[in-house]
């Protein structure tokens, strides 16, 4: 996926289940799916989410924190295609046969052209920010027995581009009122946001990181 | 610069069709990994070997490495294990779990192909073969060993073909391995067990058993089959297609019974030997005190529950004077019927039935409570506790109800009932065994008044208890009790020309049993002494979970020994060439929902089975009430055509005099709240439909309502179907009817009926079809019933 895609700023979040049913319940209203009765179909909760692990629909979680599941972008990625293959039409068990260990850039692929961003032109090519979202210190290790997940650009690249700068009262933010925001600012450092209260956090962040490089050199 | 990100939908909706850019065509079916699984088993009086391949296919574009979860006999041993991808077999090596797993892990990331089985429970093990290349398939090929059960002179070899979805209780803790439930806290290796639910096709399977003969009868109750007699073998396969969603069950008698109490075995290094119980006079019988404990799990839903209702009720219909009983149902929780155990006699068996008739399914299985409440409060001298445990056993806490139950019988005897088309055999086995009693295993279409019936000779003391061989150590070395027409199977080591067993009476008294012909053999017995001595190895862990760090170096020990698989040994076979590079794609191959259960199960599956899921009542069941899709086997008629006829007329005489069957309706009748017949009744003759009306509908001091008429009558009725005082399912119920009738036999009709049985009973024919018109007659109904006779 390019880095036109919204989602790759989740591509290293860590959600727990009520966060993973959150986001994906945000981006499929803002899909609008809608089933053939016009009611919008049921985005998936909690529960819908386990029954989706029973049918090896959703991955088993990353890991756990204590007793809290945490969930991440693959997950995220096998959640819309469910919805999204169901709002086309297809019974569940062909989707469970077609998603069987799908990889992660097929799912990509697959949802790339479902949630373009018309705003953010090729043109306008990767950013120079320097803050990276990642709200887990160290990389999770691949459960047991998984293909390890690419980690594309992630490493080498913000993945966190200027995407797009028009904002449009029809389009609702991910994050408006979504979970705080971790950013790594130096390796062992990592700064969590609330972006309701910090109006501008990549600021802060920079700022931060600025500070953390100088000190570095320093000593 | 950081902004927050506005992902924003491609505004034309033609443009999402994610199918297409899948590769998702219509109906096209896209197979999972699993494309067939071919079982032979090779049956040679009571012993087993089983030969079972499975064909995974790569139908994807990327590498691939498939896990499948599936099911082995749990009393079996795999032996060998190979792996087969073009022309290339790699033979599977035995070794330390850990070490064939990190072997498996190295392979994996050198992309070299490989295939590795691990065991996770007695009858739960995971095979995982990576690098298959895109296109093409690898074989992979096991071999099992297994003593079969022997139950009422007959053996059964039942081979399980998929996990069911078993209940996991607790609160969850992590997910450390491939299925697709979470661990919890009561079952930490939960999410190992539990293979995801497919929803909808199914892998073939080919399966043949070849029995050597000669047999008196073979049959087979979950599927319908065709049987090939040639030479000396017997073979037996499913007629239609068939597909991982039951367990292939056959039972067969040999045409020449044995009646020597034990007969031996050796293979040179190992001793098998079976030890008949003694058949006893019926020695002064021990006032009872029968706990009945019933699953109404959501997983009972449909067809299991009638068979469960029915079989609590042909349990308390089997009671005597002076016995005392307690009915317990539970789910999530636990629903006694009475607080304390009531005397057996007229007001307390419609009391029973009532309750047994208002039965519902909802929720989990949370047995430990329900064990605890059945094992619960002092037995009194003199009485004997006797728990029956009906269930289809899908739960997976095995290791702490074991232990429960083990700690806690104080003496009584567990007896477990599985009643399912894919029974957890495995946990109501070990249950049982560690419960001092015996378990049984019935299929949900099954005759279950037949089954009780047949098992209810054991449903009090054992004939023997604690026999172990003498001057031998058994693999088992816990010396076991020995239950009417439940022989058991003791494996020791060394080659032996005599084997003597020892086990005292219901009187104390010393019996001893042996033989001096031992059989050689070439089967291989180590692998039978070591698989039994592994599981007497985690029956100890699991009761004394301390003592982990010395047992698991027996079992790795024992297992290593001998090459078997087991918790801490697994079987790892690897390529020399490397095959793939890149990423692989992993597919847990999905399990087809059982035959036979409730299509809303399927739909709620997580909250049924999963404690921290319980849904709010009501939500649990939608959709079709599922049906077998194959006809069980037709049983061998055991009357010629010509008298199948009236058969028919008393299935219609049978309703007025005796009352409508028990109230059994199906899941989907309930819902819409109208009586339907259920597929179990509907399926069943109406031989069985009046044979169990009978059964229900007796009080409780063996009348029928009191009267001498309909009792004559329906002791008549049973003579005419072939039952008699010490013959026939339903002697029982003969026997009660009888007894009741001596003391009315001043009456013509009582004493007819009587002369009738003593007649049968002396071995004349049994009564004809105008004779017991004759009881009919005197009945009330009597002129109705003569017409509708007259009619047919």
């Amino acid at each position: 996926m390019t880095d036109s895609n919204p989602l790759a700023r989740l591509r290293h979040q860590h959600l727990t289940l009520d966060d993973l049913v959150d986001v994906a319940g945000r981006l499929l209203r803002q899909l609008d799916v809608r089933s053939d009765d016009g009611r919008v179909t049921a985005v998936p909760d909690d529960r819908g989410v386990r029954y989706y692990q029973t049918l090896g629909l959703v991955d088993k979680p990353l890991r756990y924190d204590g007793r809290r599941a945490i969930y991440g972008y693959r997950h995220l990625l096998q959640l819309l295609a469910v919805k999204q293959l169901q709002q086309e039409g297809n019974p569940l068990h062909l989707i469970q046969q077609t998603l069987a260990g799908r990889p992660t850039e097929a799912l990509e692929r697959g949802l790339e052209t479902m949630l373009a961003d018309p705003a953010a032109s090729p043109d306008e090519g990767p950013g120079t920010g320097r803050a990276q979202v990642v709200t887990s210190p160290r990389p999770a290790a691949p459960p047991a027995g998984t293909p390890p997940e690419p980690h594309p650009a992630a490493s080498t690249q913000p993945s966190v581009g200027p995407a797009s700068r028009r904002s449009s009262a029809s389009r609702q933010s991910l994050f408006d009122d979504a979970a705080l925001v971790a950013t790594r600012l130096a390796p062992g450092v990592t700064l969590v946001v609330d972006p309701e209260i910090v109006g501008d956090p990549a600021t802060l962040i920079n700022a931060l990181t600025d500070f953390l490089h100088a000190r570095r050199k320093e000593h | 610069m950081f902004e927050h990100v506005t992902p924003t939908l491609a505004p034309d909706a033609s443009a999402r069709d994610l199918g297409g850019l899948l590769g998702l065509a219509g109906d096209r079916e896209v197979a999972f990994p699993l494309r067939e699984v071919r079982v032979r088993a090779d049956i040679a009086g009571d012993c087993c070997r089983t030969f079972v391949e499975q064909v995974f296919d790569n139908p994807y574009d990327e590498p691939l490495e498939a896990v499948h979860i599936f099911p082995l006999p749990p009393g079996g041993a795999v032996t060998e294990f190979e792996m087969t991808a073009g022309d290339t077999v790699v033979r599977g090596e035995c070794r330390e779990r850990e070490s064939a797993e990190r072997a498996f892990d190295q392979a994996r990331q050198a992309g070299r192909r490989a295939a590795l089985l691990t065991s996770e429970r007695a009858d739960v093990h995971t095979i995982r073969v990576t690098n298959i290349p895109s296109g093409t398939g690898v074989r992979v090929r096991l071999v099992v060993v297994e003593r079969l059960d022997e139950a009422d002179a007959a053996h059964t070899w039942r081979f399980p073909t998929v996990i069911a979805p078993r209940y996991v209780p607790g609160a969850e803790i992590g997910h450390s391995g491939d299925g697709a439930v979470p661990d919890t806290g009561d079952v930490p290796d939960a999410s190992r067990l539990q293979p995801p639910l497919r929803l909808a096709g199914g892998t073939k399977l080919d399966i043949e058993a070849a029995i050597a003969g000669p047999l008196a009868s073979v049959e087979s109750s979950l599927h319908a089959v065709r049987t090939a007699f040639g030479g000396d073998v017997v073979r037996i396969a499913p007629s239609g297609r068939a597909t991982l969603d039951r367990d292939f069950v056959v039972r067969f008698s040999p045409a020449v019974a044995s009646d020597t109490p034990v007969r031996a075995y050796s293979d040179g290094h190992h001793t098998l030997a079976i030890i008949n119980p003694p058949t006893t006079a019926d020695a002064t019988r021990i006032a009872r005190d029968v706990v009945v404990l019933v699953d109404v799990s959501g997983s009972m839903s449909g067809e299991k529950l009638d068979a469960a209702r029915r079989a609590v009720s042909s349990v308390v219909h089997g009671l005597e004077k002076g016995d005392r009983f307690r009915l317990i149902a539970f789910e999530s929780s636990v629903h006694p019927h009475t607080a304390d155990f009531l005397m057996f006699d007229q007001s307390s068996l419609k009391k029973a039935d009532r309750w047994i008739a208002g039965l519902r399914d909802m929720g989990g299985t949370e047995m430990l409570p329900a064990l605890q409440e059945a094992f619960k409060g002092e037995t009194p001298a003199g009485r004997l506790r006797t728990v029956i445990f009906i269930t289809d056993g899908q739960a997976s806490d095995e290791p702490r109800l074991t232990a429960f139950v083990e700690r806690h019988r104080h003496g009584a005897h567990l007896f477990t009932i599985g009643i399912d088309t894919a029974v957890n055999e495995s946990l109501l086995k070990q249950l049982a065994r560690v419960g001092g009693g015996t378990c049984e295993l019935v299929a949900p279409g099954d005759d279950i008044e037949e089954a009780i019936v047949r098992v209810e000779a054991r449903f009090g003391a054992p004939v023997l208890t604690d026999v172990a061989p003498v001057g031998l150590e058994a693999a088992r070395p816990t010396p076991v009790p020995l239950f009417a027409g439940r022989p058991v199977t003791v494996l020791m080591r060394g080659a032996h020309t005599e084997v003597a067993f020892e086990g005292r009476d219901a009187g104390g008294q010393t019996i001893r049993l042996g033989t001096d012909t031992v059989t050689t053999v070439s089967f291989p017995l180590g692998a039978l002494w070591a698989r039994e001595r592994v599981a007497w190895l985690e029956d100890s862990l699991a009761s004394d979970p301390a003592r982990e760090r010395e047992l698991k170096a027996q079992i790795l020990e024992v297992a290593l020994a001998h090459h078997i698989a087991s918790r801490f040994t697994a079987f790892v076979a690897i390529e020399e060439c490397v095959s793939t590079d890149g990423t692989r794609r992993t597919v847990v191959q999905p399990a087809e929902l059982p035959a036979g259960w409730d299509e809303g199960f399927r739909m709620d599956q997580m909250s049924s089975i999963q404690a921290c899921m319980i849904p709010a009542p009501g939500s649990l069941f939608s959709a079709r009430h599922a049906l077998y899709s194959a006809p069980p086997m037709d049983s061998p008629s055991l009357e010629d055509e010509s008298d199948a006829e009236p058969f028919d007329t008393l299935a219609r005489c049978a309703e007025p005099l005796y009352g409508p069957p028990p109230p059994r309706r199906s899941f989907l009748a309930r819902l819409a709240g109208t009586p339907a017949p259920s597929a179990a009744s509907a399926r069943r003759d109406p031989r069985q439909q009046i044979e169990s009306t009978l059964a229900t509908s007796q009080d409780a001091d063996g009348s029928f309502g009191g009267s001498i008429e309909r009792t004559a009558a329906a002791l008549a009725t049973l003579l005419r179907l072939g039952h008699t005082r010490s013959r026939g399912a339903r002697r029982r119920v003969v026997q009660k009817c009888e007894r009741w009738l001596r003391q009315h036999d001043a009456h013509p009709l009582a004493r007819l009926a009587l002369d009738l049985l003593d007649r049968v009973e002396a071995g004349g024919p049994p009564p004809r079809g105008d004779e017991v018109v004759d009881f009919l007659a005197a009945l009330p109904e009597g002129d109705m019933l003569k017409t509708a006779l007259q009619q047919a």
